[in-house]
């Protein structure tokens, strides 16, 4: 824009050079203020007039606004807009690189990174609008602004909701995104003129927000209902303002202050959604510890009875008693179970090698305290597959301490099918004790115990991916585990 | 002596018969040994024996269903067991001891002498709880509300508060030695909880009555008299 300002016909101020023709232009500030001089601006009937030429605008059809009073209080004014737009964009700063360094700092979640993108766009758009006030900057930089200005009010909403669908990991995350953007695109190809297009945009976005919102706040999500509040602040605000540009009681707060306060409540209830969804994390992780190191407690528990290890030490007196080489050979079963049960007690998962081997050697020290052979038959490929610590080993127990006689020999029989998106267990015994259907399976405490050792493993390992049915089949028992693949 | 050895584990049977073989020698007349909850449980019911020495959890299987089946025998039942922790449990049901697994021979001679032998109960470790085979089940009676015991022939009477008797199947005589030290044996045929035990009086001709808080009488032989004369001095029990 260019004009010259003429007060009762003298011109008091030229901003730029008004042209003819594009060419002719040359653009001045966009704010710009003249000062009319107390001689001139006494009672009694004035004549304004602006020569104005705008090639340039944003629209071909804009131009600009007009306001006149008291230059102090017009200073007044634009300071007081300066200040708040100095304010917000410290806010916003802050609060964004508050999630830059969440998202370097807690493992790259994507939603701290989208909402970083949204505070530095409003710190941007907030910058701008501050440069064009404070300097009135001239046309070819308020140019490069245009794109930020304009575009900016339009994808905040969207950004926002971005931030809200990564944050409280909304399912179909894509739809929403294509739902959204295909309202983007419509409202703007419809050519809606832009202050309605914003005002509808910003109502679609949240209504779409609050929709979210509701669906983290029924799944319970952490910080769920901190978001919420935020909107519900943010939407507080908006009503007001419609309020009041629809009213226009001129003895009303101005929206302008309200809006501030309804900015900084919202960042507010984010950061502190975001607080909770770490410390719910932190809590999960916490658990997830705690379980685990149970566990190793359990299965440390489980290998080292005392009634187990009185039990064997009173085998091996019988034996020595009776042919030290048979007292011998179980003393070496009991000193190698307890070096694997020692190298692997602190693992979450194993090589199922391992797993046999150990299993292997309890078979051998339990034939010699019951005098029975019990043996371990292995089908399928065993390479490259992992199992948590001791679950074969308990089934295998479990069978022992149910399925057999003392006396009787007997023999274990482990399946092992994996075609990488499904893994397969099938364990089976011949005892005679299972087969006779007046059994009942499992059920002595310890019985219990070692099953339910088992699923805790399991659920560690593959949570909720995971099946243990256990059942009479052709005369012997069995325990089928499936792992299904994520 | 017939002793009945209960035991899932074939070489320590073995090793608790050789045990009893040499601690006992000679006065051993037949050992018998059960694998199994099943085949003892059989044997229980069929067998004349004079001692038990049972093992808790037979096959992962809690033993004391089989315990209580062995307490209500008229022989004594000796638990051998790497379950320390349930020893109590097994005190509080009647058992005369609780030989921990490894045992020495040493221990088990101890065990077989309070059998065999006659040594009074630890009273932190004495049975609280009494089972009474009625029919095919077995009904748990509370030492605590017992009066006293009285002989009937081979069986025994056990007196409760209110008027109530369960038959038992065990001699006062084991019973003296597995119960608390508080029962005493006032009379051949009596085993009474001297707490109960108000006063006693000289009938005149050498018979001597015991009178019960609850009211009840009792005969009282001249040694039980002793007995309670001591207890008297000794302030145990008032007069």
């Amino acid at each position: 824009m260019a004009a010259e300002l003429f007060w009762d016909g003298e011109r008091l101020g030229v901003n730029g050079r008004v042209g003819g023709d594009k060419a002719a232009e040359r653009p001045g500030r966009v704010v710009w203020t003249v000062r009319i001089p107390p001689s001139q601006s006494g009672p009694g009937p004035r004549v304004l007039a602006l020569r104005t030429s705008n090639w340039r605008g944003r629209f071909r059809s804009s131009m600009f606004g007009l306001s006149w009073g008291n230059a102090s209080d017009l200073e007044a004014a634009i300071r007081s807009s300066t200040d708040r737009q100095l304010l917000y964009m410290g806010i916003f700063l802050t609060a964004g690189l508050f999630c830059l360094a969440l998202f370097i700092g807690t493992g790259r979640h994507r939603s701290y990174l989208i909402f970083f993108f949204y505070a530095l766009m409003q710190f941007l758009s907030t910058a701008a609008s501050y440069a064009v006030d404070s300097t009135g900057l001239t046309f070819p930089l308020y140019h490069l602004l245009i794109p930020i200005d304009l575009g900016w009010p339009f994808v905040h909403g969207l950004f926002l909701n971005l931030f809200f669908l990564f944050h409280f990991d909304i399912p179909r995350k894509a739809v929403h995104v294509a739902l959204m953007g295909a309202a983007l695109a419509a409202l703007i190809l419809s050519g809606a003129p832009a202050v309605a297009g914003n005002v509808f945009n910003n109502l679609a976005m949240s209504l779409y927000a609050a929709g979210l919102l509701l669906f983290a706040l029924r799944r319970k999500k952490p910080g769920s209902a901190a978001a919420f509040s935020g909107l519900l602040l943010l939407a507080a605000v908006d009503v007001y303002t419609a309020a009041f540009i629809l009213a226009s009681f001129p003895d009303w707060p101005s929206p302008k202050f309200l809006f501030s306060v309804g900015q900084g409540g919202f960042l507010a209830c984010v950061i502190l959604a975001i607080s909770m969804t770490i410390r719910a994390q932190s809590r999960r992780f916490e658990a997830l510890r705690l379980r685990s190191q149970r566990l190793e407690n359990e299965l440390l528990k489980k290998s080292i009875q005392p009634h187990f290890i009185m039990n064997t030490l009173h085998s091996i007196k019988s034996w020595y008693n009776r042919d030290a080489g048979q007292a011998e050979r179980l003393i070496e079963a009991l000193a190698e179970e307890f070096r694997i049960v020692n190298r692997i007690s602190g693992e979450s998962e194993i090589p199922l090698e391992e797993e046999i081997r150990l299993c292997r050697h309890h078979l051998q020290l339990m034939g010699l305290r019951r005098a029975a052979r019990y043996s371990l038959l292995v089908e399928g490929g065993i390479e490259g597959v992992n199992v948590p610590p001791l679950i074969i080993h308990t089934l295998i127990e479990n069978g022992l301490t149910h399925a057999y006689e003392p006396g009787e020999d007997g023999t274990f029989r482990l399946e092992v099918h994996g075609d990488g998106r499904r893994l397969e267990f099938r364990l089976t015994n011949d005892g005679s004790r299972l087969a006779r259907p007046e059994e009942p399976p499992e059920e002595a405490a310890e019985g219990r115990m070692g099953l339910k050792y088992v699923k805790a493993r399991l659920e560690e390992s593959w949570p909720g991916r995971w099946s243990l049915t256990s059942g009479r089949r052709d005369g012997t028992w069995e325990v089928h585990i499936v792992i299904s693949a994520m | 002596m017939r002793i009945l050895i209960v035991e899932d584990e074939p070489p320590i049977a073995e090793d608790i018969e050789r045990s009893v073989r040499a601690i006992l020698g000679d006065r051993v007349e037949a050992v018998e040994i059960c694998w199994t909850l099943d085949k003892a449980v059989r044997r229980l019911d069929g067998g004349r024996f004079d001692l038990c020495l049972l093992d808790l959890n037979l096959s992962g299987r809690s033993g004391f269903a089989l315990l209580q089946q062995a307490v209500s025998r008229p022989f004594p039942t000796i638990i051998i067991s790497a379950h320390t922790d349930q020893a109590l449990r097994a005190f509080e049901h009647g058992v005369l001891d609780f030989v921990p697994k490894p045992f020495t021979v040493e221990r088990l001679r101890k065990a077989l002498d309070r059998c065999f032998g006659r040594r009074p109960p630890e009273s932190d470790a004495a049975v609280r709880t009494l089972v009474v085979r009625q029919g095919r089940e077995n009904i748990l009676v509370p030492v605590a509300e017992v009066r006293y015991f009285k002989a009937a022939r081979y069986l025994v009477e056990a007196h409760l508060g209110g008027g109530r008797q369960f038959l038992l199947d065990k001699p006062l005589d084991i019973l003296e030695r597995i119960l608390p030290p508080r029962f005493v044996r006032t009379h051949r045929a009596y085993l009474v909880d001297r707490n109960r035990i108000e006063s006693y009086a000289h009938r005149g001709g050498g018979i001597y009555r015991l009178r019960l808080k609850d009211g009840g009488e009792l005969p009282l032989s001249r040694p039980g008299r002793d007995k309670l004369r001591a207890l008297l001095q000794s302030g145990d029990i008032e007069g």
